[in-house]
């Protein structure tokens, strides 16, 4: 299934004039935003094949997403369904698979780096409303290296989030969570 | 013309959406990250290890929700956890739930007639285990001129076997046990000198030590798979516990239980040898060797 669907791909990326869908955002930015990168959205996706709509040239309005946050998403999806179909050609030789894990990696590394945690609290948002597996996974993994080691101050802070527990909720949360602090395992 | 989501949106989200009258939808109230659904956030502190899962706990009630979630502490337990455990308790785990599983798991757990302990170091869910004195075949510990066991709250185990004096030193071991996959090093907490408390000061007794610094003692392991290590080591620093790295081993397959072998000797005899504390022999991830090699 998995390669059914980068063959796929590999063809629809290659077409030299791919039809386009007309995204615009809640803050008056308009997109052409090509057939194979719009359908890696899965609320999209959905939106044709469940429906059982014709995909014709047509123009969605994309509440709650703003440009500066689809741009970035239409980035990081159309390089990711290169890399799937580089990845693709490459199989079976090793040397050429890892360069392509690590022109990704590398590539991933840069986009990340260039999102303020702002940037990424509101891309992870957009993604998790356009349904984009891979896409949140991979910010999932950025916020959780930028949280790692850090108190937990700062990750309420980061996310913005109240503590809506009781005091006597506190004492519980304590207690059921006091072994992973306890005692040392080596001497 | 075109498409409006807003029908999808409100449905996914539940949020109260009005269309205005050119189709640009208004939306009640933004949603923050603190919204996330409870699986998006299980998601992020299934990147983050144990302690840290369990620290986050605190920081609201979805949070709390999500460090219970199972398919995060299942990437955490080692792969053959189900066989580990019911090698320690006798049984099955029941409806613990990952994490309550691998909580008990973290707790050092007795088993072999008391003779070994095992747990789950907390970050990474590799296993350690700890064998003492009563589970090796020490020459001469039956004979009290020789090896005594002393009580002490430096052990785990409570007691070490001490040597006073002795010509022929050796100390055989084996275990059988489910290692997970992995490489694994193995050590032996000794420690020159008999130490022990006078009005709350710790005090080191070296009056019997001696014979280490004439030959070095001798330290192997076998796996019943075929591999081995050796080592050897003139003991020398008084006062404190020290590992001494025996070697490494490499589980391949945690379908079978790993058997091995070690032995500890210093058999030249023309020379006696003592004031030696074995605690125990400890098998951790090789990982953590770093951090016990003393020579």
């Amino acid at each position: 299934m998995a390669d059914d669907g980068v063959n796929t791909k590999v063809e629809a990326v290659s077409k030299a004039t791919t039809e386009t869908i007309e995204l615009r955002t809640e803050d008056g930015g308009v997109f052409d935003v090509d057939k194979p990168v719009a359908m890696e959205f899965l609320i999209l996706k959905s939106f044709y094949e469940d429906e059982g709509r014709v995909f014709d040239k047509t123009s969605i309005r994309l509440p709650n997403v703003k440009q500066l946050e689809l741009s970035k998403v239409i980035e990081y999806c159309t390089r990711a369904l290169e890399f799937g179909a580089k990845s693709a050609a490459a199989a079976g030789d090793k040397d050429a698979e890892r360069m392509v894990r690590q022109e990704r990696e590398g590539f991933e590394a840069e986009f990340v780096d260039e999102l303020s945690n702002e940037m990424l609290k509101e891309l992870i948002l957009a993604v998790n409303f356009l349904d984009i597996k891979e896409m949140l996974d991979f910010l999932i993994r950025s916020v959780a290296n930028r949280i790692r080691n850090r108190s937990v101050a700062y990750v309420r802070q980061f996310f913005d989030i109240e503590n809506d527990f009781t005091p006597q909720e506190e004492d519980q949360i304590h207690q059921e969570n006091a072994w992973a602090f306890e005692g040392v395992d080596a001497d | 013309m075109g498409a409006d989501l807003s029908v999808l949106f409100s449905s996914l989200t539940g949020l109260d959406c009005s269309n205005g009258s050119d189709g640009y939808l208004c939306l009640q109230s933004r949603p923050s990250l603190g919204d996330l659904p409870e699986s998006c956030v299980a998601l992020v502190l299934s990147y983050l290890d144990p302690p840290e899962i369990c620290k986050l706990a605190r920081l609201n009630r979805a949070f709390r929700g999500a460090s219970w979630a199972d398919f995060v502490w299942e990437s955490k337990l080692p792969s053959n956890y189900q066989v580990l455990f019911r090698k320690v308790f006798g049984e099955l785990p029941g409806d613990l739930g990952k994490r309550g599983i691998y909580e008990r798991l973290c707790q050092a757990s007795t088993f072999d007639g008391g003779t070994k302990k095992v747990w789950l170091h907390k970050s990474t869910g590799g296993v350690c285990l700890s064998i003492s004195p009563k589970g090796l075949a020490i020459t001469g510990i039956d004979d009290r001129r020789y090896w005594n066991h002393i009580p002490t709250e430096e052990s785990r185990f409570c007691t070490v076997a001490y040597l006073q004096q002795i010509w022929w030193f050796e100390v055989d071991g084996e275990v059988e046990f489910p290692f997970p996959m992995g490489t694994y090093s193995l050590f032996f907490r000794l420690h020159l000198g008999r130490a022990y408390k006078r009005f709350g000061r710790r005090i080191c007794n070296t009056e019997h030590v001696h014979g280490w610094d004439i030959k070095p003692v001798q330290f192997q392991l076998w796996t019943s798979d075929g591999q081995h290590a050796a080592s050897k080591c003139i003991l020398s620093e008084t006062g404190k516990w020290n590992y001494y790295h025996v070697g490494d081993f490499v589980v391949d397959n945690s379908n079978a239980p790993t058997k091995i072998k070690f032995s500890m000797t210093q058999i030249d005899c023309t020379h006696t040898k003592g004031g030696l504390c074995l605690d125990s022999v400890f098998i951790y991830p090789s990982k953590f060797r770093e951090r016990f090699k003393r020579f």
